[in-house]
């Protein structure tokens, strides 16, 4: 299991996230919802190591993830909003970078593996300049599975994709999910909440936990709600 | 999702660890028998042959070569190699990738603490192609530890580095060094085994010229993580420690990034030269021109104090050094601005730590405490190697001196050492320690000679040879130890022959014979055990003090 404690940010005197905390059992999906510049994709970004918070703790499977970089490698896989991937290289090429170190083979994988499974074969020897927005998507998950990482850390993956794809990649949450892995995703996409477990709201720092059947308006309230003031 | 995508995979455990319930893992493939290979590799060396042979009958353009070569590249499996570390000037650097083939691949890590992804380009942008919210924008030292390559071309003219860059928090970043003429060239990693330290363009006018090391090694990826796991540890340890000091004091202290940003404009513009006139650094500022330079001057409390010093030692020398220097200083909490931390770090044009001064105020027990030091090296790639450290101090008006002076003199056949240690502190005399190694690179032949001081006069003096002989072993012999007492009556005299070798299982064994040579008397024998038992004693009192 995964859990989230205290964790705070700040830049200078801007507090960018207050004392957020969560937990995540094998198996379950957690989403983190709220407005652009609520401080989600900070609090992803620390909990995948790229940004450095100002306090709190984050473990997975025991392990401290802020201070165990060996770990996290093998733990935890991220795909931020921002596709990492060589703009001049073909889908292949991409992936050839970061299955090099990986324990799985990259044409099994391509053949009957989780590349199979987000279809990447469709575009293996296209140029990631030429490709679709869907399709830099799913390369990008299939790049940051490379190691096969129990918890996935996911910034707005179904932004701008169509519909098929979509579904292409909540059916790969779904059965990550199924084989016990954790899934820790932000969406602004109602759909994708059918994964979710647990739904946690974030305000301006402020992260707490909601019924995870809201949808609508009743989730449109629970985010225009008033945030706690210090 | 179609039936032929669905995933055939086993669960996770309690671990984390995938749980195999079949045989046919999903592995790399297990290596054929050695004589199946005979084939393919026949076959490749008669390719490769005719490639080669078809590209010298055939000379491609650099686009093609370069493209051609990253293919390859990225075809085969990516096999590590130790790199080895280079300093160099940007024009230097252009000179030598004059003279190289133009698929020339490098894995740069950026050293400039405060440069962010927005600095290079990276980031949302807005309508009017802006990058959205830059103040917030990671740090590239927050990557550090993941290491940071971009692979690169260069075709001589100049280095300028593309502001694409793909980064990820379990991946290497990658962008490219883009042509003079602006047009992006990816190209195959080379076995170059160099580092090198080039600056950095194309960015913004502030960051011109920052200086940068680059790796360049056939796997651009292993390498960048093994720099980047090395923790700056490669090349520009003085740069390193001046950094992670810098981001000890940041991190550790509210308000540091602020109070680090001051600093910085305090020092300004300061210029630093060696004794023979030599200009070292240029304007020496951060985050504006040339060169870095970290000052700190903080008063904080007790707790502050320790966890920057815990984060100072272990960026120095590791878990060791942080408790060391935790115990040095017992501060209590700063109200008067007693207790601080100073600490100034010039760097060469080369990237290299020209000399770095520390000043440290704070209480040992009840007493107040301040010492200096400066750290001086000069050219740590050059032949001429030298280095130089003074540590200077009090506590309680109870002095201490420590000074050591290296220089290194080398040609192609042998290395000198000269090193001068001086120690004094208060209830022991002036003691010191110098004299010549010198190594004969062909023969494997070592000599030394030392000479032990207390107050300045000699009372020891080593003579020493050694050869490394067969399987690793040396031979060595003491030609002369002497050891004199004040009144530079020789009392004991040493020599003899041995040797120290290292057997398979790891054992240091040291076989031979010394012979001792008696010359004191007996009042001499009794004093100097007594002057030895006097000194044993007050050692024991100050560590128990």
């Amino acid at each position: 299991m995964i859990e989230v404690k205290n964790i705070t940010k700040q830049y200078g005197k801007k507090v960018v996230l207050r004392d957020a905390s969560f937990s995540a059992k094998q198996g379950e999906c957690v989403c983190i919802a709220g407005a652009n510049g609520s401080g989600k994709s900070t609090l992803l970004k620390i909990l995948a190591g790229t940004l450095r918070a100002n306090g709190g703790s984050f473990t997975a499977f025991g392990h401290d993830m802020l201070k165990e970089p060996a770990e996290r490698e093998r733990l935890i896989g991220y795909v931020p909003q921002e596709n990492p991937l060589i703009g001049e290289l073909t889908a292949l090429d991409n992936l050839k970078l970061w299955y090099c170190n990986s324990r799985y083979d990259i044409e099994q994988e391509l053949e009957r593996g989780t590349l199979a499974m987000l279809g990447i074969p469709e575009f293996l020897h296209v140029r990631v300049d030429a490709m679709s927005g869907g399709m830099k998507k799913r390369l990008s998950i299939g790049c940051a599975v490379a190691n096969d990482p129990p918890v996935l850390i996911l910034d707005e993956p179904d932004a701008a994709l169509d519909l098929i794809c979509k579904e292409e990649i909540r059916d790969y949450l779904a059965e990550h999910k199924r084989r016990g892995g954790i899934v820790l995703l932000t969406t602004h996409d109602e759909e994708a909440l059918e994964l979710v477990d647990k739904l946690m709201v974030m305000q301006e720092g402020y992260l707490r936990e909601v019924d995870n059947h809201l949808r609508g308006n009743g989730l449109l309230a629970e985010l225009k709600k008033s945030i706690p003031v210090d | 999702m179609t039936e032929n995508r669905k995933l055939v995979r086993p669960p996770f455990d309690s671990d984390g660890n995938v749980v195999w319930t079949t045989e046919e893992k999903p592995m790399k493939k297990k290596a054929l028998q050695w004589w199946v290979w005979l084939i393919p590799a026949g076959l490749i060396c008669v390719i490769v042959l005719g490639v080669f042979l078809y590209r010298s009958a055939n000379r491609k353009t650099p686009e093609e070569l370069c493209r051609d070569a990253l293919r390859d590249a990225f075809e085969e499996a990516l096999g590590y190699r130790e790199p080895m570390m280079k300093a160099m000037h940007a024009e230097d650097l252009a000179e030598y990738l004059k003279k190289t083939p133009t698929d020339v691949g490098l894995a740069l890590q950026i050293q400039n603490t405060n440069l962010t992804l927005a600095d290079l380009g990276f980031g949302e942008r807005d309508e009017e192609g802006n990058i959205k919210d830059p103040d917030n924008s990671p740090k590239l030292l927050d990557y550090r530890g993941m290491g940071l390559a971009f692979i690169t071309t260069y075709d001589g003219d100049a280095v300028s580095l593309d502001t694409r860059f793909a980064v990820s928090a379990l991946s290497l970043s990658i962008a490219q060094l883009r042509y003079a003429d602006g047009e992006l060239r990816f190209a195959s990693p080379k076995i170059i085994k160099e580092v090198i330290s080039v600056p950095l363009k194309d960015v913004k006018d502030q960051w011109k010229d920052a200086p940068v090391w680059a790796l360049l090694s056939e796997d651009t990826r292993k390498a960048a993580q093994n720099l980047g796991e090395a923790g700056f540890a490669y090349g520009a340890q003085g740069l390193a420690i001046a950094k992670n000091v810098r981001d000890a004091i940041v991190s550790a202290y509210p308000g540091g990034d602020s109070a680090w940003d001051r600093m910085v404009d305090a020092v300004s513009y300061e210029q630093l030269k060696d004794e023979n006139g030599k200009e070292l650094t240029e304007r020496v500022v951060v985050g504006s021109e040339k060169v870095p330079c970290y000052v700190f001057d903080l008063k904080v409390d007790e707790k502050t104090f320790y966890d920057i010093a815990e984060r100072i030692g272990a960026a120095i020398g590791g878990q060791g050094t942080a408790e060391a220097v935790r115990n040095a200083f017992r501060l209590t909490p700063d109200t008067d601005g007693g207790n601080g931390v100073k600490v100034l770090a010039y760097v060469t044009k080369e990237g290299e730590l020209a000399q770095l001064t520390a000043e440290v105020n704070g209480t040992v027990g009840e007493k107040q405490a301040n010492f200096s030091t400066k750290l001086r090296c000069m050219g740590t790639d050059d032949p001429q190697d030298k280095l130089f450290l003074t540590l200077n101090g009090d506590v309680g008006g109870e002095v201490y001196e420590l000074s050591a002076k290296k220089t290194v003199t080398a040609d192609r056949s042998r290395v000198s050492t000269d090193f001068d240690i001086s120690l004094r502190a208060p209830g022991m005399e002036q003691v010191g320690l110098n004299g010549r190694a010198t190594y004969n690179i062909g023969g494997g032949i070592l000599k030394v000679y030392a000479n032990a001081t207390v107050m300045g006069k000699t009372v020891a003096a080593l003579d020493l040879s050694a050869e490394c002989s067969y399987k690793n072993s040396w031979d060595m012999r003491i030609n002369d130890l002497t050891i004199t007492n004040r009144t530079n009556d020789k009392f004991l005299t040493l020599y003899g022959q041995f040797s120290v070798s290292q057997s398979k299982s790891g054992v240091m064994e040291l076989t031979g014979d010394l012979v001792p040579l008696l010359t004191m008397t007996e009042e001499q024998a009794k004093a100097i055990v007594q002057e030895a038992t006097d000194q044993i004693n007050w050692y024991i009192r100050q560590f128990f003090r």
